[in-house]
């Protein structure tokens, strides 16, 4: 019995000193969900002509011609800000999201190295109603176990 | 009359009682007072971070470790640097930087004539570095390239507590040799670049890993100022 206590006591004791996985947590996507402006419960399909995003340095289409009710956007690795254009399918005008943000690295360990947060996400310019947008999370961070749409934490939702 | 006389046999009996009890009682010999003034000073060295310093490129530290008696009870202090230059996957992290610990230790073994140490302690530790980092970003490489980045914190302060355990054993005349064990938690620190979030801090280790484990193999060598008085003799 003494053997028994022994093992699980130094198993704990190496536990302690396990590194674990690599589960890494660190995205650049963006996610925005649409909803309905009528009715807060309900999502909405909205079709778009184009998503575009840019900063400084780039400018490209993350998607054209989707109808969707919820997307993903990454933002610029290289900057600390990123303007998202979308533009609705039969609205004359585009709206746009000018986004701020701050790029924190974080070590996770020797063993698995260096990652970029991007944290404390702030809308600096928007053509949206402020009743239009609604912020749920000002960190980007997803499921590293999956690749799904529903494993990136919600950033914003958008009312039409 | 009758009275008077009863009352005189009641004032007696408790004398009487006294009396009976001192003759059965064994003798109380009076404890000797604790003498709480120190007699000596050890000093110390960790002889790992030596080891892992001229054995090792990733590692360069040291350590000093003194305490003071008063009688089984300790004050100790310790004061050291480090500095680590470590490969990680995507790469290198490098930081150096000095602290201190303070605290405490309490020796169970009181009464041994030589003052070996079976002890329990607790320490506040104080840290105060810089470091840096060159990683590859491969986030989302499809849009925007590999960005190489490079983040540092140029004056870190971060703060520490620990239990400890361990032993000293005196090995000949005022050399002496033990260990210290670590539990290690509560790290804090402040005066971070938002940029990089601090990763390891000299004597603590993984600011992230909560707790966190320590382990000094240590020599000392002991002054005395002052002999210890001799332990009264069993009978």
């Amino acid at each position: 019995m003494k053997y028994v206590f022994a093992f699980f006591v130094g198993g704990l004791i190496l536990g302690c000193f396990s590194e674990g996985d690599c589960l890494i947590t660190a995205t650049n996507q963006l996610h925005i969900r649409l909803k309905k402006r009528s009715n807060l419960a309900k999502d909405t399909a909205v079709s778009f002509d184009y998503i575009q995003f840019s900063s400084v340095e780039h400018s490209s289409v993350a998607s054209g011609n989707v109808t969707t009710q919820e997307f993903l956007v990454p933002l610029d690795t290289k900057s600390d800000s990123t303007l998202i254009v979308f533009k609705r399918t039969g609205s004359a005008t585009e709206d746009f999201l000018l986004l701020s943000y701050l790029r924190q690295t974080k070590v996770i360990s020797k063993d698995c190295g260096a990652y970029t947060y991007y944290v404390n996400l702030k809308v600096l310019s928007t053509n949206l109603d402020s009743t239009q947008i609604r912020v749920f999370n000002t960190v980007l961070l997803k499921d590293p176990t999956s690749t799904a749409l529903a494993a990136y934490a919600l950033n914003y939702q958008i009312l039409y | 009359m009758l009275l008077l006389t009863y009352q005189a046999g009641w004032a007696q009996e408790p004398s009487q009682k006294k009396a009976t009890q001192e003759k059965t009682a064994p003798q109380k010999t009076p404890k000797p007072k604790k003498d709480f003034s120190p007699t000596g000073i050890r000093i110390g060295t960790d002889l790992i971070d030596l080891g892992k310093t001229f054995g090792g490129k990733t590692f360069q530290g040291w350590e000093v470790n003194g305490d003071v008696d008063f009688a089984n009870y300790y004050l100790a202090a310790d004061i050291g640097s480090w500095a680590k230059d470590l490969q990680v996957p995507n790469g290198q992290y490098t930081n150096g930087g000095n602290y201190f610990r303070v605290g405490a230790d309490v020796n169970i073994l009181g009464k041994d004539p030589d003052k070996n140490m079976l002890f329990f302690g607790f320490r506040y530790g104080r840290s105060m570095f810089h470091e840096s980092l060159h990683y590859t970003d491969t986030t989302n490489s499809k849009f925007f390239g590999i960005a190489d980045r490079r983040v540092s914190n140029s004056s870190v302060s971060g703060g520490w507590a620990e239990v400890t355990t361990g032993l000293r054993v005196k090995i000949w005349k005022g050399l002496w040799m033990g260990y210290t064990a670590r539990l290690k938690f509560a790290p804090g620190t402040k005066g971070n670049s938002p940029s990089l979030s601090p990763y390891d801090m000299p004597g603590y280790g993984p600011v992230n890993s909560k707790p966190w484990w320590g382990f000094n193999y240590q020599v000392f060598w002991r002054f005395n100022w002052k002999k210890d008085k001799p332990l009264p003799a069993k009978k």
